[in-house]
């Protein structure tokens, strides 16, 4: 699995419109890089949560459990959705992909029907 | 501007954080998150309205697909990245309501008033702030 850095770095420097085969590849890799983001994104909200409910701050007061448990459950639950939200983009990318495919298709026909 | 940082680094520090270990390290880590969201976003609409202008005007010299099929498809190619930028902002947004979670407890935490109780259940008896 390729890191987040490299798919970043990847995202901002390939050109999308160089050529189909360019194209394909960097729709590759933005629906990699969505994907991880989102696998993330979720990790880290439940790492956060479990660290807010458990924590016991050094100075100040602990909090009731009740409000760490309604606090951490909150946090995940962002921390979820944002993850969804990047699934769902992912998943618009893939449409994207279609649609260029689509494209291929069509010069690929009019090729042959000029022969 | 003189300290930003390439969206790169910014990605190497999501991976390497180790933000349970404070309040100004949870908060950095968010913070990175809604910079890269937020510029993944502006990318991909950048690119989805690049990619479906090149496909509109473009001549390849064998052949090329119809006036009415580029038009369409063009359109229809753009739409799904407007949709992809906007997924992205979503997940912008819930980091953003994540942070002010996180400010909500520092507060608790941080106020005599409250003492470490529920807001709800305190400070009803008292008006001058604390």
């Amino acid at each position: 699995m390729a890191d987040l850095a490299g798919l970043v770095h990847e995202f901002e420097a390939s050109g999308p419109i160089a050529n189909h085969a360019a194209h394909q590849a960097y729709l590759d890799n933005a629906e990699q890089l969505l994907e991880r983001a989102a696998l993330m994104i979720r990790v880290d909200a439940e790492m956060a949560s479990t660290w807010l409910r458990t924590r016991r701050p050094k100075k100040g007061r602990r909090l009731p459990w009740s409000e760490r448990l309604r606090l951490s459950r909150r946090t995940r639950a962002h921390g979820r959705h944002a993850g969804d939200a990047l699934v769902e983009a992912a998943k618009a990318i893939r449409k994207w992909r279609v649609v260029h495919q689509k494209f291929i298709d069509k010069e690929k026909k009019a090729r042959q029907g000029n022969g | 501007m003189a300290d930003k940082k390439t969206m790169q680094q910014v990605a190497a520090e999501l991976e390497a954080a180790h933000f349970t270990t404070g309040h100004p390290a949870y908060r950095a880590h968010l913070e990175h998150w809604r910079t890269l969201l937020c510029e993944m976003a502006l990318t991909l609409a950048e690119d989805s309205a690049q990619t479906s202008r090149w496909l509109r005007v473009r001549r390849p010299r064998v052949g090329a697909a119809s006036w009415a099929d580029r038009f369409f498809l063009s359109i229809r190619l753009r739409g799904h990245g407007k949709n992809a930028a906007d997924a992205v902002l979503e997940a912008a947004k819930d980091l953003i309501r994540m942070a002010a979670v996180h400010q909500e407890y520092t507060l608790l935490e941080a106020s005599k008033a409250t003492d470490g109780k529920p807001a709800s259940r305190s400070g009803r008896y008292r008006t001058e702030d604390v």
